[in-house]
């Protein structure tokens, strides 16, 4: 049906909130990405093949990411007259349990992560509690998701929706207050009353630069010339970030509707989405959404009614990092080679097809609706003094709660990584946090409390990025993590301009030498030489800021440096040529299982003696270590002179 | 009519032109590798960049791109641009140690011997070529492929193409001289490569 | 000759008091063969000649002898006169009186009768015994050669072709017009040359009658009136015209870009190396200038010959020589302006301009589409000088003569600066005003008046560059103050000169020049447009500085002449034939 009043609206809501409650058992399974790859397709097989064949009378639904990624697959339960419990690590087997359990109106306590007794309408601004009036007694003890470390420091705000709602069914969506905003911008308000809205908001790109929002879609309307384009740049490349991902596979309405809003308030009436090809679930479920936003009236012609068209077509990428680089993007949605050209004509003005564009990040139009929705006072009302609102990041490497975090800027880095993260597993020692990806920078143990703000980030060194956070403890080497930026970069620099392509490839040769221990005096100096080269002489940010992850572990952790290169030794134990893999003979109890499992055969002793390691043969994959039980297996560098 | 200063002078061009056509008018020297007066601007060699002055704010642009605007102050030869220009040569320097053309803009530059490894390359991918098959000739025969490092000038399925005019542009225009007239056709780089591997293989 | 008859004819404001005429004409009585000796007054101021008429019949001469004072003005007619009396060239002696003496003459009245007595008893003996010689009959071949194709040459061209005979039109560089089509506006009507010029030159190369052989100079000249032999080298332009329609894309995809001789060489845009050298030019043809061309420097580039679709680029071509025959050559080869240098080192700086650059600042259609905007920067002076007299008027550093234009072309500069710079500020130097022409001394009132160009009458004495500005100094002898004027740009009204290779082509003609260059004419008051050279007319500027309006009335005016020859079939020339008598 097409919508086309607020009764349409409200009929379509009360369909969506009959699926979101039912009056029975529902199950929602997280089958984003993550919870995928863990096993929840399984899950969902075993959960499903088990109800139809009891015959149970037992909603089951998929969802999205609830960001707890560590913990997936996540299953969770609604039962009429009972909290909501949130199950973690599922199994098939689990499952088949679970079905059973649940007729038995009992279910396995150690199983649950958390419980929900109401349930946020964030559009509403609306808590609703859930009747409990018969929630088990064993369920006393169980915390609310509001209470547990993880969810604690976290405000949801792009992430409101996912795992809540089935990203496939637009009235889930429209049940939680979705497209409300659409209709009331549609309806009330002028192109320059969004604009003006969305300023004073203080939205800032999300997808790495920070530039506020409101200011750039003025511009785009501004600029002469027609027809507009808005984009949506979904080609998240940094290694580690899957924050677009999630939202696409969780609630792919949220980023449509600030599109659409978006292009009213720009004058537009055709947008892309640009969306990497190598996020095949992201794209099958944007897909659906914008076919079901058709069939409602919210795409296409006279939207809601409205004289107001748009339309959103699908690219997807090719494989190449640079084309998440706006001009790249437009390059290659207009078919040509994706590289970037000069902004000093910028793309609000000439972008795609020399027209006026904007282009946005997924997580920043997912933002739009709650601030039309909610106003920009209350927006403004979280983060920092410059950096208002949330920023979503993904909180992995050497972390305990590896996951999708949102928390509203200002929260410190310590906090996010302690608190809601968990700490550094196993003990180890916290080393440093990777911010922004290859752009970006690594931030010390001592600057750990500095707040998650575009500008205070940057000061440090380092930058906010598109939200990618990755903790590296003491067995990180940095100058390896330095070369590995390098090399990724190495990989995805498009060639055109002289100083990324020739300046990204000679530094990571020299990073290659120095972490082979062939590095040279002088070395560091290059290194900064070149890091100059790329950042004033380089085309696109790729390359301005390519240097960064070297400049900033050599601002912090230069011993690192010159440990590899004067003394020929890794500090962290990682650099292969600088290492070497022994066995201590006062802790080896001579069982033989690593000479056992050493695919090189590098290993010999006598049962019952201490073992000793050949390092011709060794080719340190570092499986002994994995399998000694008494820790006599390790690593050393001893450095050479 | 727009006024701007350059090094001090101040000059009075049309709108639409570039720093470095304002600057090449009037006598003032910029060097360039990837330009061509007749050609589209690429602003890939970067070797043109100059830094400028707008509202406080400074930074690093390339001339043959940036378009002039009222009251713009230019500077080509401060410190940060002279080193700029000193790491580009040099990198190129390393790619292309023996085109006569990169020598000599060392040379001007004062770098002498590049502190990385010689390679042997032929071209330093500027894309006059590209751009006179495009825009001269329109015969679209040559473009990049590949992408980093390994990005080269190639026409399709690296075969010789057939549809040349033989109109000579891209040799004219080449700096390295990596495209050579053989029998009043061009011969690329890649189709020597290829002779090259074959006669490795061979 | 057995009959001569000896006529002194006398002005008496010459030969009153100087000569004894009795005693001449006594003396000559008594010479053999003279049948009669009279003196009489006047003889120039009888057309007709009645009294030596009578005489001839009379006396039944045979021969006759007449003194005037000019022979150069009236033998024609003298000769034309006997000659209807069947007196042939062989029995009539003119003696010019003028050789013998002119006023004063510091010798008595008897020294002077002798010696006419003596140049008389000449010429008796010499008709005595003179022969018929047959006089050289040719046929006129009616065709004419035009040396140049400016607006005079154009206009010459075209009345000879109306009139219905064939014009071979021989310019030097790649299309017709001449420097009036560099103009911005001409003076007094502030025309466009352009819009004026470009019609006539369309009739031109559309004319039947009339041959245009651009980039084409002449080589050598044989013959004479009614009779020339001329070879002319047709330059290469390794473009092949026959073939080419002026499309233009080879200059449009040429890769060499290079000064533009045509704008001047100002900064401000560039030619190629094969090029068109203005939108209008006829023939609308391109050159290569092989000076600069990639291929020819190169041997790498030849865009243009595989871009052209009709394939007219020839690499190959040679210079041509033809060989054509003409009854009759104008020659209209123009002028071209002093270089500043000449003058003075202190010119050679780049908003030191000359009329004809800045001109080409002021077209609409030149480099900086009418925008004024100074050479050095591109920016738009405000203080413009305009100086006067440079090179002309100037026998130490320069040349002699006035240029004649200068006056006017710099006032229409003035006041087309201040049309367009309205906050800009004019300054003339000037010594004197020469405003000869209809409308033109209302013109320079009006670029005073109307448009506040300052006039100072002054020499400029120095002219230096002082960092962003130039500095005039001069002196303002109306007021007695001395000048020193910091401006933007300096505009300097050179001499102007006959063009690059006048004096050259003259040479091959065999005509004769003044010591400038400049053509010079039969007689400069009468005949001005006659060389010394029968068949060989001028016209335009070649012949001195004029402005378009005389240059284009001397067109037409040389046209005349050439019709005038055109009108009969042969010509008569008088053989003059000299044989050495050995002993």
């Amino acid at each position: 049906m097409k919508i086309t009043s607020l009764n349409d609206l409200q009929e379509v809501r009360e369909q969506g909130l009959a699926l979101l409650h039912p009056q029975k058992i529902k199950i929602s399974v997280g089958m984003a990405t993550c919870g995928l790859a863990t096993g929840a397709g399984k899950v969902w097989d075993a959960l499903a093949g088990e109800i139809e064949k009891a015959g149970l009378d037992i909603a089951l639904e998929q969802t999205g990411c609830m960001g707890f990624c560590q913990q997936e697959p996540i299953v969770s339960v609604q039962q009429p007259k009972k909290p909501r419990i949130f199950l973690k690590k599922m199994t098939p087997d689990k499952a088949l349990e679970l079905v059973s359990s649940l007729q038995n109106n009992a279910v396995n306590t150690e199983w649950i992560l958390a419980k929900d007794e109401s349930e946020r309408f964030l559009i509403e601004d609306k808590t609703v509690p859930y009747d409990i009036s018969e929630a088990p007694a064993v369920f006393a003890d169980i915390p609310l998701c509001t209470d547990i470390d993880f969810y604690n420091k976290q405000l949801k705000i792009a992430l409101h929706n996912c795992g809540y709602i089935d990203p496939g069914n637009i009235c889930e969506y429209i049940a939680k207050g979705g497209y409300t905003a659409l209709f009331k911008v549609l309806h009330e308000m002028t192109s320059e009353q969004v604009i003006s809205e969305v300023k004073r908001s203080g939205l800032r790109g999300r997808g790495g630069a920070g530039f506020p929002t409101g200011v750039k879609w003025e511009s785009c309307r501004k600029a002469p010339g027609t027809p507009r384009y808005v984009i949506c740049n979904a080609d998240e490349g940094d290694p580690g970030a899957y924050m677009d991902r999630s939202v696409l596979e969780g609630d792919p309405h949220s980023v449509l509707e600030g599109m659409v809003i978006g292009a009213y308030a720009i004058g537009s009436h055709q947008g892309y989405i640009y969306v990497r090809n190598e996020y095949p679930l992201a794209i099958k479920r944007i897909r659906r959404a914008i076919e079901q936003a058709r069939e409602y009236g919210i795409l296409g012609e006279n939207i809601f009614g409205t004289d107001f068209n748009f339309s959103i077509k699908i690219n997807r990428g090719g494989g190449a990092f640079v084309c998440g680089e706006s001009t790249s993007l437009m390059a290659s949605l207009e078919g040509k080679i994706g590289e970037p050209r000069a902004k000093y004509i910028r793309s609000v003005a000439r972008g795609l097809w020399d027209k006026p564009s904007n282009l946005n990040n997924v997580e920043t139009w997912a933002n739009v609706p709650l601030i039309i929705n909610r106003g920009a006072d209350w927006y403004a009302s979280i983060g920092t003094d410059r950096s208002k609102g949330t920023k979503i990041f993904s909180l992995v490497g050497k972390i305990n709660n590896t996951g999708l975090v949102e928390v509203p800027m200002g929260v410190s880095l310590r906090e996010i990584i302690d608190t809601i993260g968990g700490g550094v597993p196993q003990g180890k020692k916290f080393k440093a946090v990777q911010t922004g990806g290859p752009s970006g920078g690594c931030i010390p143990e001592r600057l750990l409390d500095l707040p998650v703000d575009y500008e205070a980030l940057t000061e440090a060194g380092s930058m906010m990025g598109s939200g990618g956070m990755i903790v590296m403890d003491e067995d990180t080497c940095m100058v390896d993590v330095a070369k590995y930026f390098l090399e990724f970069l190495e990989g995805e620099s498009c060639g055109k301009c002289v100083p990324c392509r020739e300046g990204v490839r000679r530094a990571r040769q020299v990073l290659s030498r120095i972490t082979a221990g062939e590095g040279n005096q002088g070395d560091i100096e290059l290194l900064e030489d070149l890091a100059l080269t790329l950042q004033d002489g380089a085309l696109c940010a790729l390359g301005s800021s390519a240097a960064n992850p070297v400049i900033s572990t050599l601002s912090y952790f230069r011993d690192e440096y010159e440990a590899h290169i004067r003394d020929k030794r890794c500090p962290a134990g990682v650099c292969p040529d600088l290492i070497e893999y022994y066995i201590d003979p006062e802790a080896c109890t001579g069982c033989t299982l690593c000479a056992r499992k050493c695919p090189n055969e590098a290993i010999f002793g006598e049962k019952k003696q201490p073992h000793r390691i050949d390092t011709e043969k060794c080719i340190k994959c570092g499986a002994c270590i994995e399998v000694c039980k008494f820790g006599a297996a390790r690593k050393r560098s001893e450095g050479r002179k | 009519m727009i006024t701007l200063t350059i090094d001090g002078k101040e000059i009075g061009v049309t709108e639409g032109t570039t720093i470095l056509e304002a600057a090449r008018m009037f006598g003032i020297e910029i060097p360039t590798l990837c330009y061509h007066p007749v050609l589209s601007a690429h602003g890939s060699c970067r070797l043109c960049s100059v830094e400028v002055v707008q509202r406080g704010w400074s930074r690093v642009v390339v001339s043959c791109l940036y378009p002039v605007a009222q009251g713009l102050e230019v500077k080509t030869n401060s410190e940060r641009v002279l080193r700029l220009r000193r790491g580009i040569i040099e990198l190129l320097l390393t790619r292309c140690p023996d085109s006569e053309r990169i020598q000599a803009l060392a040379q001007q530059l004062g770098v002498d011997k590049p502190r990385f490894e010689r390679d042997e390359h032929e071209c330093i991918l500027c894309g006059l070529c590209v751009r006179v098959c495009h825009e001269v000739s329109e015969k679209h025969l040559l473009n990049f492929v590949d992408r980093g490092f390994e990005k080269e000038v190639a026409a399709p399925f690296y075969e010789p193409p057939e549809e040349c005019i033989a109109c000579g542009g891209c040799a004219y225009v080449c700096p390295t001289g990596a495209i050579r007239i053989v029998d009043g056709k061009p011969e690329f780089l890649w189709q020597r490569n290829k002779q090259r591997s074959g006669e490795k293989d061979g | 000759m057995a009959r001569i008859g000896v006529f002194l004819c006398y002005c008496n404001l010459r030969a009153a008091g100087a000569l004894n005429k009795d005693d001449v004409t006594a003396a000559v009585s008594s010479l053999s063969d003279v049948v009669h000796a009279s003196a009489a007054e006047d003889l120039c101021l009888d057309p007709t000649c009645a009294h030596l008429q009578q005489q001839i019949t009379a006396d039944n001469l045979d021969g006759v002898v007449i003194t005037t004072c000019s022979a150069a003005t009236h033998e024609e007619n003298l000769r034309r006169v006997l000659a209807s009396q069947g007196l042939q060239s062989h029995q009539v002696e003119i003696v010019d009186l003028e050789d013998y003496f002119s006023w004063p003459r510091f010798e008595t009245a008897e020294e002077t009768t002798a010696r006419v007595i003596e140049a008389l008893d000449n010429a008796v003996a010499k008709i005595r015994g003179a022969q018929a010689l047959p006089g050289v009959t040719t046929r006129i071949t009616k065709r004419a050669l035009v040396i140049g194709g400016g607006i005079a040459g154009i206009q010459t061209s075209l009345d000879i072709a109306d009139a219905g005979y064939e014009v071979l039109l021989v310019e030097k560089t790649s299309s017709i017009g001449g420097h009036m089509l560099q103009y911005a506006e001409v003076f007094p009507t502030l025309d466009c040359p352009q819009c004026i010029g470009t019609p006539k030159m369309v009739e031109v190369g559309q004319h039947p009658n009339i041959t245009i052989m651009a980039y084409s100079e002449i080589e050598s000249v044989s013959g004479s009136v009614g009779d020339f032999t001329v070879k002319i080298r047709k330059k290469a332009t390794y473009v092949d015209w026959d073939k080419c329609n002026g499309c233009g894309i080879c200059q449009q995809k040429c890769l060499t870009p290079v000064a533009s001789e045509y704008n001047q060489q100002l900064p401000f845009n560039q030619a190629k190396a094969i090029s068109i050298p203005f939108a209008q030019a006829v023939p609308n043809k391109p050159v290569i200038n092989r000076e600069v061309c990639g291929h020819f420097t190169t041997g790498l580039c030849q865009v243009c010959s595989q871009i052209c679709p009709l394939q007219a680029i020839d690499y190959d071509q040679q210079d041509t020589i033809l060989e054509e025959k003409v009854g009759a050559i104008v020659v209209t080869a123009g002028f071209d302006l002093m270089p500043k240098k000449e003058i003075s080192e202190f010119y050679d700086d780049p908003d030191i301009v000359h009329g004809l650059e800045f001109e080409r600042v002021l077209c609409p259609s030149g480099p900086t589409a009418g925008v004024v905007r100074r050479p050095s920067d591109g920016k738009e002076p405000k203080e413009v000088v305009f100086v006067s007299c440079i090179g002309s008027r100037d026998p130490e550093h320069g040349v002699s003569y006035c240029s004649r234009v200068c006056c006017m072309y710099l006032a229409k500069q003035a006041l087309l600066y201040r049309h367009v710079v309205h906050d800009g500020q004019a300054y003339v130097f000037y010594m004197d005003q020469r405003t000869t022409g209809k409308g033109y001394e209302e013109f320079v009132q009006r670029a005073v008046e109307e448009y506040g160009v300052m006039y100072l009458r002054g020499r400029v004495s120095k002219i230096f560059r002082d960092g962003d500005t130039l500095r005039v100094q001069g002196a303002d002898t109306l007021t007695g103050q001395k000048v020193d004027i910091a401006c933007d740009m300096v505009v300097l009204g050179m001499a102007m000169m006959p063009s690059e290779g006048a004096k050259d082509l003259a040479r091959k003609l065999g005509i004769a020049t003044n010591e400038y260059g400049f053509i010079a004419e039969a007689h400069p008051k009468l005949r001005p447009l006659e060389t010394s050279v029968a068949g060989i007319y001028v016209a335009g500027t070649a012949q001195g500085p004029r402005d378009i309006p005389d240059s284009v009335a001397m067109g037409s005016g040389a046209a005349s002449s050439v019709l005038e020859l055109f009108s009969q079939d042969e010509v008569v020339t008088d053989t003059l034939a000299a044989a050495g008598n050995e002993g």
